[in-house]
């Protein structure tokens, strides 16, 4: 699963640590994020996109491939 | 899960080894296999106490609240998780390829369960090392 997380925290002016702090996770949790390695749960993926005040779906991108 | 529940867990996890080293050192006192009871008693002890200062601590202090909400977090967990059941298999065929074995390899019952509670731990944390690379 894609997601934005970079370019919003990056338009947003956080670091890694702001946005990790925020969501109650470690750095390495958002590096993990950010580099597609680790797909959060659905109660992270809210938290997140509640930062950037987005919906979900606009800060995770959903693909066929993720389905299968 | 919730940081009160965890620390709830973990405080009786402690209690449980405190008991167990306690047991453990009156079978010594009262002379019943007392090296066995010693190693016993040493080994549960030091460790349910420090647990349970550790856990103390976590309650009041931020510093240590903070850490414990790190440790509980969802990643940290599934990487636990994850871990926790591949080691389950490996050391599950560790076991069978023993048994199946066990008339070729000379080890007495008590050498094989040392070896086993050595290589089940480390088989674990190197499980969990792979996968904090991989996640």
């Amino acid at each position: 699963m894609k997601n934005m997380i970079r370019d919003l925290r990056e338009q947003f002016n956080l670091t890694q640590l702001d946005l990790a702090e925020k969501v109650e996770v470690s750095r390495q949790t958002i590096i993990s994020l950010e580099n597609g390695k680790y797909n959060p749960s659905i109660f992270l993926a809210y938290k997140i996109s509640r930062v950037f005040n987005l919906p979900i779906e606009e800060v995770f991108i959903f693909e066929e491939e993720d389905i299968r | 899960m919730r940081k009160d529940e965890y620390l709830k867990r973990e405080i009786i996890y402690s209690a449980i080894f405190i008991l167990i080293g306690i047991i453990a050192l009156i079978g010594f006192i009262i002379g019943f296999k007392k090296p066995m009871m010693f190693g016993i008693a040493i080994g549960f002890i030091p460790t349910g106490v420090g647990m349970l200062l550790i856990y103390q601590k976590a309650k009041k202090h931020k510093e240590f609240s903070r850490n414990l909400k790190l440790e509980i977090e969802e990643r940290n967990i599934y990487i636990n998780s994850k871990a926790g059941h591949l080691a389950f298999w490996v050391s599950y065929w560790y076991i069978v390829i023993a048994s199946v074995f066990s008339n070729i390899i000379n080890v007495s019952m008590q050498r094989f369960t040392i070896y086993t509670l050595i290589f089940m731990p480390v088989v674990y944390f190197l499980f969990v090392a792979i996968y904090h690379r991989k996640y």
